[in-house]
């Protein structure tokens, strides 16, 4: 009976001091992303180069979202095929997936956009995977194939409509039928949108992603101008899109993601086929996958990689391993002797 | 004695008094505590009003539930070391000691190398192989019990399997692996539940009486709780928690029926398609129970009930003098 309650006592002592230690004794069965570590800059602007090849493929499997409404319980995008790379200063993640049609324009009512978002939790643990919960707050980047063309060519209602008559611009420059583009305006003022930097007014996109933060449900909120920091580039050929998410390392912003070598982010995706219909809520989601920069040579690398660097891990969760396993041993030989002294049963 | 079928009843384990019953139990009711109070209760916690008193509340539990999650995962492996232990001592068995031990092996080495690649590939594998040498080496013939939950992992770990592989259109294997996680428990209580009808009744019914008042709410607790996405009809689910509240009920008798009750609630602990190798373990662990002769309750030794039976009768003659006086 001694024994038996000092075994409890031991294996539960064991397992407070590993909750102590935030040793859970447990590994991902989930889906791993690794970022490859690449020497120089990113190819950015290149979904087809061959550094991407460097880094692992994963699939992440991805369903609709059917928790708040309006749903659309059918959803074409049925996963993403996902890459990344990291310098010394950006992490990239390339994500690719099949779309029969694209859609890249949002200027008629009836007009959706093709889309993909990244998703990182800002707290320690992981919210809920659609948009994150109270307490638990979300960033993500959300990269619009109307935005990617309009940093080529901005389309306007002339664009798809080019013979369309207007009676007139007030406080227009110039020939009012024509003069409808945001330059064309004696004073930005009286475009409220364009002179409070909304981003969906920009007459000039810097970037074709946005990013944003949210809480739960209804709260999706855009981060300031100064902090659309993300870059991003997409093309579609073949009846796939591509599209590369670049941005610094570190930000500066404390409610935003910042990366480190050897560390474990949880990640989530989302994307839209516009031709379906497919906005806001009405998407395919994933779950929280992993995104680890560092580790694994990926099993797909065609060039010579970096050995695996995410060994600062041991000295936090390996030591204390090691000595609550020797201690374990010690307990356990001490037992075992206990039990041979002369005189007992 | 304890009901065990190896041959090593006063070996190691018992001499340092880890019975293997112990180790049961204790999994057990951690396992249960973490998947009802962990990746339950608090998960809730988003649709519920937190006022200070209730928010302490969560704190605490979250800390317990911690605390179970991390008795889980180790007491997990010491289990499943036991086992392939087990498999090498008692059952001349090296080739499942191998796989068992390699699997346990790969899951530390994950704690610092994240699965990718060719490792995650042959983890993978290393599940199926453990899986099928367990049920290959099977000492009950009991198919039925077995093959639902069998075919649950199977799937699951042949989903996780196929993505690693890159192939097309694996969620026909999760929608396999899912119905078959489903029909697990209404396979496993079919005895018992006519004669606990109306308990599994009532927990049907408030199943179907929840998802019919917020579908949404019900669908995220269960992919939180225990991996499910609910894409089978409802009734399926209401019929299945049914028989897991039976199956609850059965757990605590001593008769054959929990000898298959309890390894199913170890099972549902580990979840569907378990994100982490601690839940996959609680499969694996529950899959071989259901194969072995292994059960929760320790049977005494004659010389202990003799013992057993003294000390009652000396209670009893106490109490009656008691009473004389």
């Amino acid at each position: 009976m001694n024994k038996k309650f000092f075994s409890l006592l031991t294996i539960l002592s064991i397992a407070a001091l590993l909750t102590f230690f935030n040793v859970p004794l447990a590994s991902s069965q989930g889906l791993t992303i690794l970022a490859s570590e690449f020497k120089g800059d990113l190819p950015a602007n290149d979904p087809t180069a061959a550094a991407w090849q460097k880094a692992a493929l994963v699939e992440v499997p991805l369903s609709a979202q059917n928790v708040a409404k309006p749903q659309i319980l059918n959803t074409k995008v049925k996963s993403v095929k996902v890459r990344s790379l990291y310098n010394e200063s950006q992490v990239a993640i390339w994500v690719e997936w099949a779309d029969e049609t694209k859609n890249d324009e949002m200027v008629r009512v009836q007009d959706f956009r093709d889309s993909v978002a990244v998703q990182f939790p800002l707290n320690a643990s992981t919210p809920f995977f659609c948009m994150g919960q109270q307490g638990g707050n979300v960033t993500l980047w959300h990269w619009k194939a109307d935005w990617q063309a309009d940093i080529t060519a901005r389309k306007d209602m002339q664009t798809l409509y080019p013979n369309m008559y207007a009676d007139q611009y007030p406080f227009a420059k110039g020939d009012a039928v024509n003069a409808i583009a945001p330059k064309d305006y004696t004073d930005p003022n009286y475009l409220p949108a364009l002179a409070s930097n909304n981003l969906f007014a920009s007459a000039a996109r810097t970037t074709p992603v946005e990013n944003l933060i949210a809480g739960g449900f209804g709260t999706l909120t855009s981060r300031a101008a100064s902090a659309q920091t993300v870059q991003g580039f997409g093309v579609w050929k073949e009846n796939k899109w591509q599209v590369i998410f670049t941005r610094t390392l570190t930000v500066k912003e404390a409610d935003d993601i910042s990366f480190a070598n050897g560390k474990v982010y949880p990640v989530a995706f989302a994307a839209w086929d516009g031709a379906n219909g497919e906005r806001n809520g009405t998407k395919s989601t994933s779950q929280w996958v992993s995104l680890q920069l560092g580790g694994a040579a990926p099993s797909t690398a065609k060039e010579e990689t970096k050995a695996p660097t995410n060994f600062e891990g041991i000295v936090w969760a390996g030591l204390p391993m090691l000595m609550l396993t020797g201690g374990v041993l010690t307990l356990l030989a001490l037992i075992f002797l206990i039990s041979k002294l002369p005189g007992k049963k | 004695m304890i009901a065990l079928e190896t041959t090593d009843r006063r070996g190691l384990a018992d001499r340092v008094g880890f019975t293997p019953q112990l180790l049961l139990r204790l999994l057990l009711i951690a396992a249960v505590f973490d998947w009802l109070v962990t990746r339950t209760f608090t998960r809730a916690a988003i649709f519920m009003p937190k006022p200070p008193p209730v928010i302490l509340l969560y704190q605490i539990l979250n800390v317990l539930g911690q605390f179970a999650f991390t008795l889980t995962g180790f007491v997990a492996l010491i289990m499943l070391a036991w086992i392939a232990w087990t498999h090498l001592r008692a059952r001349h068995d090296p080739l499942t000691f191998i796989m068992l031990t390699s699997l346990i092996a790969l899951s530390l080495f994950f704690l610092f190398v994240a699965p990718a690649g060719v490792s995650a590939i042959v983890y993978q594998l290393l599940i199926v192989v453990s899986l099928g040498l367990i049920i290959k080496n099977s000492a009950r013939p009991a198919w039925i019990n077995i093959a639902a939950p069998a075919l649950a992992l199977l799937f699951a770990t042949l989903y996780q399997l196929s993505q690693q592989l890159q192939l097309a259109e694996t969620s026909l294997l999760f929608n396999l692996g899912e119905l078959f996680f489903v029909v697990t428990p209404i396979v496993v209580a079919r005895d018992s539940i006519l004669r606990r009808k109306w308990i599994g009744l009532i927990a049907a019914l408030a199943f179907l009486i929840i998802h019919a008042l917020s579908p949404s709410m019900t669908g995220i607790i269960a992919i939180w709780s225990i991996g499910l996405t609910l894409y089978l009809p409802s009734i399926f689910y209401a019929l299945a928690i049914g028989c897991v509240c039976v199956l609850a009920m059965d757990a605590r008798t001593r008769g054959g029926t929990a000898s298959r009750a309890l390894p199913i609630l170890l099972i549902l602990a580990g979840g569907y398609a378990p994100q982490l190798s601690s839940q996959l373990f609680l499969n694996l662990i529950g899959v071989w129970l259901l194969t072995s002769k292994v059960t929760l309750y320790v049977v005494p030794y004659p010389a202990s009930r003799a013992r057993m039976i003294a000390c009652a009768r000396s209670a009893t003659c106490s109490l009656l003098k008691m009473l004389e006086t």
